[in-house]
Formats: structure tokens, C-alpha cells, sequence
């Protein structure tokens, strides 16, 4: 079963700049994919497509059943439930402790607070972060932030988890350990996108999928099933 | 939600920091400033409006003037648009009236050997005739009756009075659309400043699929809020204002009790529709 579907998306900026150039594939249910590429290929506007924060100028993103061709403005908050995202600079709230940062998730789509708490701390635990649940962001390390943005991400069981540069702003070894997180939601059935241009990592996932995106356009796109 | 939303609203009039005193404080005093005109108007109004129901026109008659000529004179009056009915008041009646009403002098009038005050037919009209113009047409139309000596109707000070009333129903409306505007400036230009310095909140917000609507009403509430609090405040000060200056002139002030949610409530729609505004020219 497809969840992600590009057919022949182009994404032109200014009238004359390619940020995508008919990008076309599928992610199916369960997949790990690499989006790899040099910085400017393209690998942060492919991943705004999937959540529609970004629009095709030509083609059709598919994303869970929603079309970019039909979805309405009112459609994608329900999508975004759907999946989570992550960021190299975490996008935390400063103003409030991780605990917060997680619940807020799912208080805005009308969980009580209560329950929401609960499910942030469920959350929280299974990524050794319970501890830190009353801590502010800033008192914690750039690995353990990136483990808050991802709890947040997670905290609505998401269908499919994209990761722009995860690793981007964090030491090696939180990098590692970064990348087992995202190997256990992937094993429990969510699709895992991550737009990388840190290739170290792609040998530490066995089932993967690499797409190569280079000036916007696809290079390759291989699976790998087998070490 | 609702408590997210509280919160949010919450911590949205905490990052107005300063702008949120501005924002109230100006909401504050043009509201005052527009209670306290739509106040006068209203009075000076209800002066009018009282003055206009006792309004009557008096019609002085010719000495010795003959019986037959006088009923004609009723029947002919009595047939112009306009009237209602007619009070005849006879010499005797007149001189009642005078003394009734000037106590002081009523050993003035005894020197005379007749009774000075001539016959009259007080015109009552019907109530949409109570105006200056019409009124005035009518004057004309007895004045030039056989039989007539004077006619008296006092409409030059109800002209006044109409002129002042609507002098300040006109100011009214013109402080309502500049306090409009100026509320409402004021209120957009707060919460564009919170919405800015908020981005990273709505930007999550709108990642992890919250609703347009959850991301706005709290920013919506603030703004109501900056609008709702000017107009209480001036709605208590405009009634203490009046209180106290009825108690210093020993003089009961009529009490136009609606001015006072109505002023709550145009601050609550100003606040409502500035916010509105800023969000949606922000983040549409």
C-alpha cells in the first residue's frame, strides 16, 4: 500500500528556479527511506511537499489518501496529524518544559490535558527521557532535544515520521543514538523518511531505501534489503 | 482545547508586555470620550422629545370679536392638517392661568378695570406635526385667519434645541467611526506584534495539525480582551462621572442605562474585529 506518491512534481521558484524537477516515486507503509543529496538539492522541499506545507507548481503529491490536487486548506491540519516531524533545529518552545512541549501536540486537537500528559510521559519514558520531563529546553543537551522534538512527533502515533536533518546539530554518539530511535518506530510499522546529507548513517540501517536527489532531481532511487 | 486555548490567550496578553496597557488604555479613553457624547446627545434628546409633547400653539383673538366669527374661526382651524384638538380659553380662564402661574403680580392685574389678557385657542397637534417646520407652516396658515390678533408657538427654541441635538448626534457618529478606526489600530497593531513574536509557537502549531481556528481564537480572546476591558472601565467611570456630578450639582441626571453595556459592548466588537484583522492579514 502506497502512502507517499509523487507523480512528475515540479516545484519552481521565482518563475525560473527548480527546486524540484519531475520528481516521481512512492513510499509504501513501513518503509526507512534516505533522502540524500548536497545541500540545495532539493531534500527539505521534497519533505514540505508530504506534509503540505509546500504545493507542486506541476504534478500530484499523494500523501494518506489526501491529494494535493484536492485537499482544502481545512484537510491538512487533519493530515499533519498523521504524521510527525523533525527538524535540525528541534522547533521547541522555549517558554515551557518538556513536558509541555509534547502535550501541546495533542491539546490542540482537543485530548484533555490529563490524557495528554499521560501519553507525553508514556513517550518520554520510551526514550529514556522521563527525567527530563519538568526540565525547560534550555537545560538540556542538543541530543536530548532532538529526543523531545521526536516525542512530540510521536506522541500522536504517527503513520509516517520525517526527520530533516536530525543530526544536524548534535555530537556523534547523540547522533547514534538518535538514528536507533528511528530505527524502533520504523520496526513498529511507521513509514521513516530522512533527508540527510550525513551519509555515515545510511550503513546503520539494513532495510533502507535511498533516493539521490541532485538539483532537484531524482539521481537514483535504490532499496537495500540485505547488508 | 479550551484550556490551551485559555492558556494561550493568556500568555499572548503577557507577550503584549507594554502594548497591552496601550491597547487598553486607548480603548479606555476613546470609549469614555464616546459614551460621554452619545450621553449628551441622548439627554438633550429626551429634553426634546419632552418639550415636543407639551409642545402647543396659542392663538391670541381680536377684541369683542363676534360670536359667529369666533366658531368659524374654531371650525376653520380645526380643519387644518395638523391639529388635534382645541382648548378654548376665555378672558376669565386667562387671567386664572396668570395668577396661578405669576402669584407675585396678581394684585398687578386687579388695578384694571377689565381683564387685560385676551381670549385664546390653545392648538394641541397630532404628534408627528410637533416639528419646527411644520409647526411653522401652520403659524402661517392661522396668522393671516379674520380674526386673529398673534399667533405663539415658541418653535425657535425647539429649532435650537433640534440643532444641538443633532450638532451632537453627528459628533457621536463621527467619534464612532474614529474610535473605531482608532480602537482598532491600535488593537491590530498589538496583535501583530504578539502574532511576531509568537511565530514559533504557531508555526508548530500549524505542524503538529492544529486547526486554523485553535491557532486564532486565543489571539482573537486578546484582542476582544484589550477592547472589552477599555469599554467596562469606561462604562464605570462614565456612570461615577455622572453620579458624582449629579450629587455636586444636587440635581438628578437622566440615566440612559444602556449606554453603559452598549459601551461594553462596542469595545468587545472593536477588540474583536482589530485582532481579527491582524491575523488574518498575518497569517492567512
Amino acid at each position: 500500500m502506497s502512502y507517499i506518491e509523487f507523480q512528475n512534481v515540479s516545484r519552481i521558484y521565482q518563475n525560473r528556479w527548480y527546486a524540484l524537477q519531475n520528481v516521481s516515486f512512492s513510499i509504501g507503509k513501513g518503509e526507512f527511506v534516505f533522502i540524500i543529496g548536497p545541500t540545495g538539492a532539493g531534500k527539505t522541499t521534497l519533505l514540505s511537499h508530504i506534509y503540505f506545507k509546500e504545493f507542486p507548481t506541476s504534478g500530484r503529491v499523494s500523501v494518506l489518501g489526501y491529494s494535493s490536487d484536492t485537499i482544502s486548506r481545512d484537510e491538512i491540519p487533519f493530515l499533519r496529524r498523521k504524521i510527525g516531524v523533525i527538524f535540525q533545529d528541534f522547533k521547541l518552545l522555549f517558554d515551557r518544559n518538556v513536558l509541555k512541549n509534547i502535550s501541546i501536540a495533542l491539546e490542540v486537537t482537543g485530548e484533555s490535558p490529563r490524557n495528554a500528559r499521560r501519553k507525553a510521559i508514556e513517550v518520554l519514558d520510551k526514550l529514556g527521557m522521563a527525567d527530563k520531563a519538568e526540565k525547560m529546553p534550555n537545560e538540556l543537551s542538543g541530543g536530548e532535544g532532538q529526543k523531545v522534538a521526536i516525542a512530540r512527533a510521536l506522541v500522536r502515533e504517527p503513520y509516517i515520521l520525517l526527520a530533516d536533518e536530525p543530526t544536524g546539530n548534535i555530537d556523534p554518539e547523540s547522533s547514534e543514538e538518535i538514528f536507533k530511535i528511528l530505527k524502533r518506530v520504523n520496526d513498529r510499522g511507521t513509514t521513516v523518511i530522512v533527508a540527510t546529507h550525513n551519509y555515515n548513517f545510511l550503513e546503520k540501517v539494513v532495510r533502507k531505501r535511498v533516493i539521490s536527489l541532485k538539483a532537484g532531481k531524482i539521481e537514483s532511487d535504490e532499496k537495500f534489503y540485505i547488508k | 482545547m479550551r484550556n490551551f486555548i485559555l492558556n494561550e490567550a493568556l500568555g499572548a496578553y503577557k507577550s503584549a508586555k507594554g502594548m497591552a496597557w496601550v491597547s487598553t488604555a486607548v480603548s479606555f479613553t476613546l470609549i469614555l470620550i464616546f459614551g460621554a457624547s452619545l450621553y449628551l446627545s441622548l439627554t438633550i434628546f429626551g429634553i426634546l422629545q419632552t418639550e415636543r409633547r407639551n409642545v402647543e400653539i396659542d392663538v391670541y383673538l381680536k377684541e369683542d370679536l363676534p360670536r359667529e366669527m369666533k366658531e368659524r374661526l374654531y371650525s376653520t382651524i380645526q380643519g387644518l392638517a395638523g391639529v388635534k384638538d382645541i382648548d378654548i380659553v376665555t378672558k376669565e380662564e386667562a387671567l386664572k392661568i396668570f395668577k396661578n402661574r405669576y402669584p407675585e403680580y396678581s394684585d398687578v392685574v386687579s388695578v384694571f378695570q377689565d381683564i387685560p389678557f385676551p381670549e385664546s385657542f390653545v392648538i394641541h397637534l397630532k404628534p408627528t406635526w410637533k416639528n419646527p417646520e411644520l409647526m411653522e407652516h401652520i403659524v402661517k396658515e392661522i396668522s393671516v385667519l379674520p380674526g386673529v390678533d398673534e399667533v405663539y408657538a415658541g418653535t425657535g427654541w425647539i429649532a435650537r434645541l433640534s440643532k444641538i441635538s443633532a450638532f451632537f448626534i453627528t459628533v457621536s457618529i463621527v467619534l464612532l467611526i474614529g474610535l473605531f478606526l482608532a480602537i482598532s489600530y491600535v488593537i491590530y497593531q498589538t496583535i501583530r506584534l504578539i502574532i511576531n513574536s509568537r511565530r514559533e509557537l504557531i508555526e508548530i502549531l500549524d505542524l503538529v495539525g492544529a486547526t486554523k481556528s485553535t491557532i486564532e481564537i486565543p489571539y482573537l480572546i486578546n484582542g476582544t480582551l484589550y477592547g472589552f476591558v477599555g469599554g467596562l472601565f469606561a462604562a464605570i467611570v462614565l456612570k461615577l462621572s455622572l453620579v458624582l456630578v449629579g450629587t455636586l450639582l444636587s440635581y438628578h441626571l437622566p440615566d440612559h442605562w444602556f449606554i453603559y453595556p452598549l459601551l461594553v459592548l462596542i469595545g468587545l466588537v472593536i477588540g474583536l474585529i482589530g485582532s481579527y484583522l491582524s491575523f488574518e492579514e498575518i497569517l492567512p
